[in-house]
């Protein structure tokens, strides 16, 4: 068998003892850890958080086309859990934005002051860290998918950072994990009983306010200054046409003003 | 809606104006304001461009005006015009045909489809939702190209009930 860095290892008796009322199942392969959700939740208890790990994902997911990398050292999971929000509440957007500020919180801890880039990814910075991916199951359930460079090498992606270059020593992945595990489910959770906390929290961690931005719904692009995030988790943008809200697609930053 | 009046001005020259909307036509462009000096020229084609909460069933979607109250939007209501019956978004976002791009379309016309079937998928905020059917039916109709931007209760299938 293939002797594995230390940096790359999991110990998996600690996560499963710190996480809690978190079910945890674990592969050391797979292509999609969403996937493997998906694939599992009919068997599982609509009530239930699950924790999908895996340690090396062969085919993970992005929005659209996108694919995520990931490797040895990375941290690639996914939280299958109810949703608290049916289909027609405009509440259901703020999921992406709690799971991005469960991360955050979980990793300001340990002293990297990452930002959230509306509405789905972690950056430190400017560079991309953390992604997250949410999908719907069974009309009440959502995967919640993420991916995170910890110990991983990402020299060969100009945009990406991870963790280890900025520690003097390697990250710990199951003491990283069981934060993030931890944060998130806290996090989700609350979003019913305190919206305004969680928006307060955006405002913090928000990453492109006041920044010159493209976005980009679907065939649709303009451009504007990010205004911050809105009580609905949609992105302010002050355009030349005045002050519009986005719900969907992607955001790129132009330039810092 | 030209401010200059001077009748020899050659801003005012047709084919200047031909070329312009023209240009307007293959670029997509709803409105087109030159200056030079004291003469002006401006053309704006199709109606004044808003970005307030288009109505229901509205041709284009997104980008909406913050603070625009989203109402709930029944999963399936009845058509105007037809015994078909519509399955509207419940939500501002991104219409998709499929769970991933090299998959097939959860649905095309013919299929029959029963309350729980998903039929799409709308991407809000990076969360990617199934939408169910909410109605036992065939599928008449296609309305929404995939990655289009959706409004709540934009109508997304037509739908013959059983």
């Amino acid at each position: 068998m293939e002797k594995r860095e230390p940096s790359h290892m999991l110990d998996l008796p600690a996560i499963k003892s710190q996480i809690g009322e978190v079910n945890f199942c674990f592969r050391q392969e797979v292509t999609s850890t969403n996937d493997w959700a998906r694939d599992s939740a009919s068997q599982l208890k609509a009530g239930e958080i699950n924790l999908f790990l895996a340690e090396n994902q062969t085919a993970g997911r992005g929005r659209g086309d996108h694919v995520w990398y990931s490797g040895p050292g990375s941290l690639t999971f996914s939280l299958l859990m109810p949703c608290p929000f049916n289909l027609q509440d405009p509440r259901r957007g703020l999921l992406a934005l709690a799971t991005g500020c469960g991360i955050c919180t979980a990793l300001r801890s340990w002293g990297f002051e990452t930002q959230i880039k509306w509405p789905n990814d972690v950056f430190f910075r400017q560079r991309k860290l953390a992604g997250v991916l949410i999908e719907s199951v069974d009309h009440n359930r959502v995967i919640i998918g993420c991916g995170i460079n910890v110990n991983n090498e990402v020299s060969c992606i100009e945009s990406a950072t991870n963790l280890r270059s900025h520690a003097s020593d390697p990250v710990d992945l199951s003491e990283i994990l069981i934060a993030l595990v931890r944060a998130i489910n806290w996090r989700v959770s609350s979003i019913e009983q305190a919206p305004g906390e969680l928006i307060g929290l955006v405002a913090q961690y928000d990453g492109l306010v006041g920044k010159l931005v493209q976005w980009s719904t679907g065939r649709k692009t303009g451009t504007g200054v990010a205004q911050g995030i809105a009580d609905d988790g949609s992105l302010r943008i002050l355009t030349d046409q005045g002050e519009i809200g986005v719900h969907s697609g992607s955001v790129t930053v132009l330039s810092n003003l | 809606m030209a401010d200059d009046k001077n009748p020899e001005s050659e801003v005012f020259d047709i084919d200047r104006l031909r070329n312009l909307v023209e240009l307007m036509q293959e670029h997509d462009l709803s409105e087109i304001d030159l200056r030079n000096e004291a003469k002006r020229i401006k053309v704006r084609r199709g109606a004044e461009p808003t970005y307030a909460v288009p109505a229901v069933a509205a041709p284009v979607a997104a980008p909406v005006a913050t603070g625009g109250a989203a109402a709930p939007a029944a999963a399936a209501a009845p058509a105007e015009d037809d015994n078909t019956t519509a399955i509207n978004s419940p939500m501002v976002g991104t219409f998709y045909t499929r769970p991933k791009p090299d998959a097939p379309n959860f649905v095309k016309v013919g299929d029959h489809v029963d309350a729980d079937t998903v039929v799409c998928l709308v991407e809000a905020m990076k969360m990617f939702n199934e939408i169910p059917a909410g109605i036992s039916g065939k599928i008449a109709a296609v309305l929404v190209k995939n990655e289009e931007p959706v409004d709540v209760g934009k109508p997304l299938f037509k739908v013959i009930p059983d």
